[in-house]
Parts: structure tokens; C-alpha cells; sequence
């Protein structure tokens, strides 16, 4: 019988993990059809480039870092390079590992977007590596590989924090460091709308990383046990429905129009919010968790737009401002028969503990992959000159200055030849 | 050839000069404007005559679109066509000349070419009565979007020179044809039926999003051209003849049908037409003159255009309502 829900485990994971690794199609979908179609190849491309990085950076050092043993306040110190060793966990360890992987390589991807249609390709590539090998296992160390965070019961089933808040941070402090693409802001602060280029494209990215999400949420049970995995599934597919109602009439209710980017911001939301607290609360609160997420995100676009901050593909309002959220929501939502880790929510007698450690939770790790990304990318900035392509080459578009080649030849068979006689 | 372009920049010189005096009044603008147009055509008019002699027959000179309806800002781009008696190729030939040395006079003096070629120096804007006459049966009879804007178009005219009777009959051509199938009023109905939603169901009202406009009301857009666009289908329907939207409110409340309902739209259609004056006044450039930024005003004025857009709707669920019946 063990040995059965052993396998039953080790399966189900790898299925889970599998659909993870999926959603990096639709990330590409969803980054590509929210940029223009001069820079889709590149962003398409780089986008299957860093996720294999990342798997190797994870494989050498960020694994070890986040679960290994010996650790220090920051990260773990042992199974470096992992060899496949049994680690004596419930499933197979290689299974346990390929899934974490995923979820490192979705944070960094996610950080990545930040950087759309102007950051230099050698940024991603030392980004990528840096990120994924001090960044990322910091956080997940603290609140998966019992650091101090999980010693204090902090909530994040699945990664509202540990992988979403990361990487917008991360998104964060690369938007602030590049600075506005060409023609995204007016001299007097007003904004222009770059407009994404497919819309089919990005609806897609959503509903690829939708399905993917039922890896992430109800993978992250990481057994079969009791078949709880299907009522975390219950809560996400809830969440998710609920930020894109939310998000549609929010914006129908500002702006007139059902505004169909928003709408499918909504549905993301509602699913990075529910992220953390998916395994600890019930259905009704998964609703409305998934709600607020909706409205959240419409603002947090708006307000991004207001401070003069060019978020191409919304990672700081869909992953960032959610990702708090979700993870605060455990602290009001949590009931006592589900918070496995942790206490009951405000709202279920558990007063202001868990919500004060969810808070806490939230700052440290959002204020430490701030900081630490900020001077990565500041280094990286003195190291190469800049991280940013030159005007000439942004206007050219990413596809042709960077690869030499174009997403979309055919559109641009005239400019490229301008293009390369200019030079 | 010197005098000649010197007189239309001296027309253009004066005109820049003088328009200030004249912003405290759409109606004192839009006499200015009609001044002004009407140099143009005389020196037009001596150039033309002086190379292919007098005119072979009479003919109406007439402006369209917000000069047809005295309702120009300060600067506009130029819509106008003629009308003249004799169907003959060379009439057809000398009226397409005048229109041409017109054109590139209003040009010259400060009103650019129409994007959409709504001038007398396209065929399809300067014809015989009689041709005028097919041209409009055909448009209303074949009734796409495209023709029906054509005939939205005429519906504006407004003689600058010449007899206002050709116009005149033309519009009653329209109104009768109207009259005879009520299927055709709604097709012309139809041509201005969508208009962008401006206010919500929480009296919010929507500004743009993005660009140098961010936060503000495109008022031409939203307010404007629903009040002018309902009440021309209004005016057609009950046979009025006037080309600007305020004289026909005003024969408007003299059809027993309407006269319940449309002091309220004059009264709203009026504080708009203070509202621009006022925007066109501060505004630095034209394209900034058709919009109005919200946060700039206070409650009151917030108030007054709440107003006005809620009543451009009310208006045209009105009319939409009195079309639909026939």
C-alpha cells in the first residue's frame, strides 16, 4: 500500500510538474501578444531560451539552496549539482525536484517580463542566472525550505510569494532601471498605449497558464492523500473565474467599454491570488479572494501607468499587487480545519497572528527580491554599459538588432532592408 | 500671379488677425467666417471669369458640414459644392473650374483641403440641378452607410452665393423621399446610431485613457456631434429646410410633436455651445479645442456637462424611438 500511494504520489507530481512547464507556452503566448510584432520573436524565443538557463542554475545551486540541509539564515547548503539521490520524501525525489524546478523557471519568466521590448539579450542571460541562484531560493528557502518564515507558519501553498511576488519585484526594480519604452509616456506625464499586437495570442497565454495553474495549485499537495488536491483545484478554477468577472466589470463600470486586456488580467489575478491560500480556505472565500484580485488589478494597472512606470505585460499589477494580496488573504480566510501550516484567519477566530506573519511575510520577502534585483541589475548596468538597447535599435524592433532575424519576416521585408543599409 | 496669391494671404493675414475679435459668439464667428470665404470666392470668381469668361448659366455656391451649419470653430477644413441650372458638359466643365480655383483659394487663405474631397472641385460635389436631382434618388434608393453620409451631408448645405432655392429643393427632395417610406428614415437614422458612451450608469463619465487627452472629454465626439446628427434627422423628417442645428430647434418647436420635448434639448444644446466657446478660447491648438479636461472643472460646470451629455442620449433614444415608428 505504500508503495502505491508512493507511486500514486510521484505520478501525480510529474503530471503536475509537466503542466507547470507548460505554462512557460503560455507565458510566450501572452508576452508575445501583449508586445508588438517586431520584438514577437525575441520575446517568444528568450522566453524558451531562459527557462532552460534557469533549469541548469537550478540544478547546480538553486535546489540545494532552497531544500538542502546545513542551513544558514539564507539558504540551505547541501545537494549541489543534484544527482538524483533519494531524499526520503513521500514520492520520488526526482519528481520532487523536476517540479520545483518549474516553479523556479515560472518566477524567473515572470521577472522577465518586466523587462519586455528594450532590455539587451545579455541582460536576460545574466539576469537569469543571478536570479534564479540568490534570488529566488532566499524566498522559497524561507517559506518552503524551512527557513524563518515557515517556522512562524507563514502561508504560501503554492507560491503567491515565494514565486509570484518575486519575480514582480524583480519586474519592479527592471522597470525602474530601464526606464519607459520609446513613446510610452508624453512629455507631461501623460500616457500613451502601446498596444499588444494579438490579442488571440494573449487570451491563449491565459487560458494555457489557467489549465497549467491546476500543476501549480493542486500539484503543490504534492500527494494524492485523500484526493485533497481536487478541492484546491475547486478553489483555483473559483478564483480564477471570479477576478475575470470582477476585472470585466470594473472596467465596463470605469471606462465603458469591457476592456478585453483587463478582462483577461482578472482571470490572471484571481489566479495569483488564490495561489497562496488555495489549501486553506473555503470556496465561498476563494470567490471572493479571486474577486477583490479583479478590481486589484485594474487599479494596479492604472496606478503603475500614474507613478510613470512602463509594465509592458502587467507582471507588476497581475503577478505583484495579487500576489500580496493572495497572500494576505490567508490571514482574514484561513479556517482552523484547513491551515495546516500556520493559524486560523481574522475571520475564523484566529485573530491578528496569522495575518500579522502573512504581512511580515509578505514585506521581507518583497523588500529583499527588490533590493537584491535592484543591485544585480545595477551592477549589471555598470558591467555592460547599459541595459538597455540603443533608440536606434528599439525602434528597429528586438527581432532584428538582437537575433537578425524577424518574428513576422514578411511584415517587415522592406524595413529590414532599410534597416540593414542604414548600417 | 503675385497679386493673386498676395490677396489670399492678405485674406489669410486678416483673417488671423480679426478672429480673436470674433470668438465671443459661435454665431459672430461663423458670420466672420462666411466674410472671409466670401473675399475668397471674389477674387476666385475675377481670376476664374477674367480666363473662361461669365458664368453660362446661374448657379448656388454652397458650404457643408460645420460651415454649412454656422457652426465652425476656428479653424476648419473646407466642405462645399455647387449646383448650377444648365445640364450641359460645358457648364459641367467651367463649375468644375470655379470650384477648383475656389478651392485653392480657401487653401491659400487658411481653410485646408477636405480630407474626404467634399469640395466643388470633385464631380461628385458640383453638378447640374437635374444631375443633383438623380444623384441624391440614386443615394437614398441604393441607402449603404456611404451614400446615406452623402446625403447626411447635403442635408448641411448652406448657399454662400447665388439663389438658396437649388438647395432648397434638393433638402425637400429629401425630406419627401423620407416621407414616402419611413424604412428609408430609419436607414438614415441608422447612419449616426452608434455614438460613444459617455456617461455611466453612476453618472461617471468616461475620458480617455491614454495619450495627451488622458482624463479628458472629446467633446465634439460626445457631446456635439449627437445633438447636431439627431436633430438633422428630426429636421428632415418634419420638412425643415434650415442648415444650422439652433434654427432648426427652433423650427422644430413649432411641430406640434416635438415642441414638448425639444426646449430641453435647445437648452442643453446652448450651454454646450458655451462650453466650446469657452474650450476653444483657452485651448492652445486645435486638436486640444475639442476636448475638456474633467478635473479642471468644478462641481458646478461638472454638473452643467453631466447634464448636457445625459440629454445628448436622451436625445438620441428619442429620435430613435420616432424614427423607428415611421
Amino acid at each position: 500500500m505504500e508503495d502505491m500511494l508512493y507511486l500514486m504520489n510521484s505520478l501525480w507530481v510529474m503530471v503536475s510538474a509537466i503542466l507547470v512547464i507548460f505554462m512557460i507556452a503560455g507565458f510566450i503566448m501572452l508576452e508575445a501578444g501583449s508586445t508588438r510584432m517586431k520584438n514577437a520573436g525575441h520575446i517568444a524565443g528568450k522566453t524558451a531560451f531562459t527557462f532552460g538557463l534557469a533549469s541548469l542554475v537550478f540544478w547546480a545551486v538553486g535546489f540545494a539552496f532552497i531544500f538542502g540541509d546545513n542551513a544558514n539564515f539564507f539558504v540551505g547548503l547541501s545537494n549541489f549539482f543534484y544527482s538524483g539521490a533519494d531524499l526520503d520524501l513521500g514520492l520520488s525525489s526526482t519528481v520532487f525536484f523536476v517540479f520545483q524546478l518549474a516553479f523556479a523557471g515560472i518566477s524567473i519568466t515572470i521577472a522577465l517580463g518586466g523587462f519586455a521590448e528594450r532590455a539587451k539579450l545579455s541582460v536576460y542571460v545574466l539576469f537569469t542566472i543571478l536570479f534564479s541562484a540568490i534570488v529566488y531560493p532566499v524566498v522559497a528557502h524561507w517559506i518552503w525550505g524551512g527557513g524563518w518564515l515557515a517556522e512562524h507558519g507563514k502561508q504560501d501553498f503554492a507560491g503567491s510569494t515565494v514565486v509570484h511576488l518575486t519575480g514582480a519585484m524583480a519586474a519592479l526594480a527592471a522597470t525602474i532601471l530601464l526606464k519607459p519604452r520609446i513613446g510610452r509616456f508624453n512629455k507631461d506625464g501623460s500616457a500613451n498605449a502601446i498596444h499588444g499586437h494579438n490579442q488571440v495570442f494573449t487570451s491563449l497565454g491565459v487560458l494555457i497558464l489557467w489549465v497549467g495553474w491546476f500543476g501549480f495549485n493542486a500539484g503543490s499537495t504534492v500527494s494524492v492523500d485523500a484526493g485533497f488536491f481536487g478541492f484546491v483545484a475547486l478553489n483555483t478554477q473559483l478564483a480564477a473565474g471570479a477576478g475575470a468577472v470582477a476585472a470585466l466589470i470594473i472596467s465596463w463600470v470605469v471606462l465603458g467599454k469591457s476592456d478585453i486586456p483587463t478582462i483577461l488580467n482578472g482571470a490572471l489575478a484571481g489566479l495569483v491570488a488564490i495561489t497562496a491560500s488555495c489549501a486553506f480556505v473555503n470556496t465561498w472565500a476563494a470567490v471572493v479572494i479571486g474577486l477583490i484580485a479583479g478590481v486589484l488589478v485594474f487599479y494596479g494597472a492604472k496606478w503603475m501607468e500614474k507613478m510613470g512606470i512602463d509594465d509592458p505585460i502587467f507582471a507588476l499589477s497581475v503577478h505583484g499587487i495579487p500576489g500580496i494580496w493572495g497572500t494576505l488573504s490567508t490571514g482574514f480566510f484561513a479556517t482552523p480545519e484547513l491551515a495546516t501550516v500556520g493559524r486560523p484567519g481574522l475571520f475564523y477566530g484566529g485573530g491578528f497572528e496569522q495575518l500579522g506573519v502573512q504581512a511580515m511575510g509578505v514585506f521581507v520577502s518583497g523588500a529583499f527580491a527588490f533590493v537584491v534585483s535592484f543591485a544585480i541589475l545595477f551592477v549589471i548596468k555598470k558591467l555592460l554599459g547599459g541595459l538597455r538597447v540603443s533608440e536606434e535599435e528599439e525602434i528597429m524592433g528586438l527581432d532584428i538588432s538582437e537575433h537578425g532575424s524577424y518574428g513576422y519576416p514578411e511584415v517587415f521585408a522592406d524595413t529590414k532592408s532599410k534597416a540593414v543599409g542604414d548600417k | 500671379m503675385t497679386t493673386r496669391a498676395q490677396s489670399y494671404a492678405n485674406i489669410r493675414h486678416e483673417k488671423e488677425k480679426m478672429m480673436e475679435k470674433h470668438l465671443h459668439s459661435t454665431q459672430r464667428l461663423n458670420a466672420f467666417h462666411d466674410e472671409i470665404m466670401k473675399q475668397v470666392l471674389t477674387i476666385a470668381l475675377h481670376i476664374h471669369e477674367h480666363q473662361y469668361g461669365s458664368p453660362p448659366c446661374p448657379y448656388s455656391l454652397f458650404l457643408l458640414g460645420s460651415a454649412g451649419r454656422s457652426e465652425q470653430g476656428t479653424i476648419s477644413d473646407q466642405d462645399h459644392g455647387i449646383v448650377f441650372q444648365a445640364d450641359t458638359e460645358e457648364a459641367t466643365e467651367y463649375f468644375l473650374t470655379l470650384g477648383r480655383t475656389f478651392s485653392e483659394g480657401l487653401n491659400a487663405a487658411g481653410y485646408p483641403y477636405c480630407e474626404g474631397n467634399v469640395m466643388s472641385s470633385n464631380p461628385v460635389w458640383c453638378r447640374s440641378a437635374e444631375n443633383w436631382k438623380q444623384q441624391i434618388a440614386s443615394w437614398i434608393d441604393s441607402e449603404t452607410l456611404d451614400t446615406m453620409r452623402s446625403v447626411h451631408m447635403i442635408c448641411d448645405a448652406r448657399v454662400l452665393h447665388g439663389k438658396k432655392t437649388p438647395v432648397i429643393s434638393l433638402k425637400k427632395q429629401i425630406s419627401a423621399s423620407m416621407k414616402k417610406d419611413p424604412h428609408k428614415l430609419k436607414r438614415f437614422f441608422e447612419n449616426i446610431q452608434f455614438m460613444k458612451k459617455s456617461v455611466g450608469l453612476f453618472g461617471q463619465i468616461f475620458t480617455e485613457q491614454n495619450g495627451s487627452h488622458a482624463g479628458s472629454l472629446n467633446l465634439k465626439q460626445s457631446a456635439f456631434l449627437p445633438y447636431v446628427n439627431a436633430i438633422r434627422v428630426l429636421a428632415i423628417k418634419e420638412d425643415i429646410v434650415a442648415s444650422s442645428t439652433l434654427l432648426r430647434m427652433k423650427a422644430l418647436m413649432d411641430v406640434p410633436a416635438h415642441n414638448s420635448r425639444i426646449q430641453e434639448y435647445e437648452e442643453a444644446f446652448r450651454m454646450l455651445l458655451e462650453f466650446r466657446l469657452r474650450a476653444l478660447k483657452n485651448a492652445p491648438d486645435y486638436d486640444s479645442s475639442h476636448y475638456i479636461n474633467i478635473d479642471s472643472l468644478g462641481p458646478v460646470r461638472k454638473r452643467e456637462l453631466r447634464h448636457i451629455l445625459k440629454t445628448a442620449d436622451s436625445l438620441h433614444h428619442y429620435v430613435q424611438r420616432f424614427t423607428a415608428k415611421g
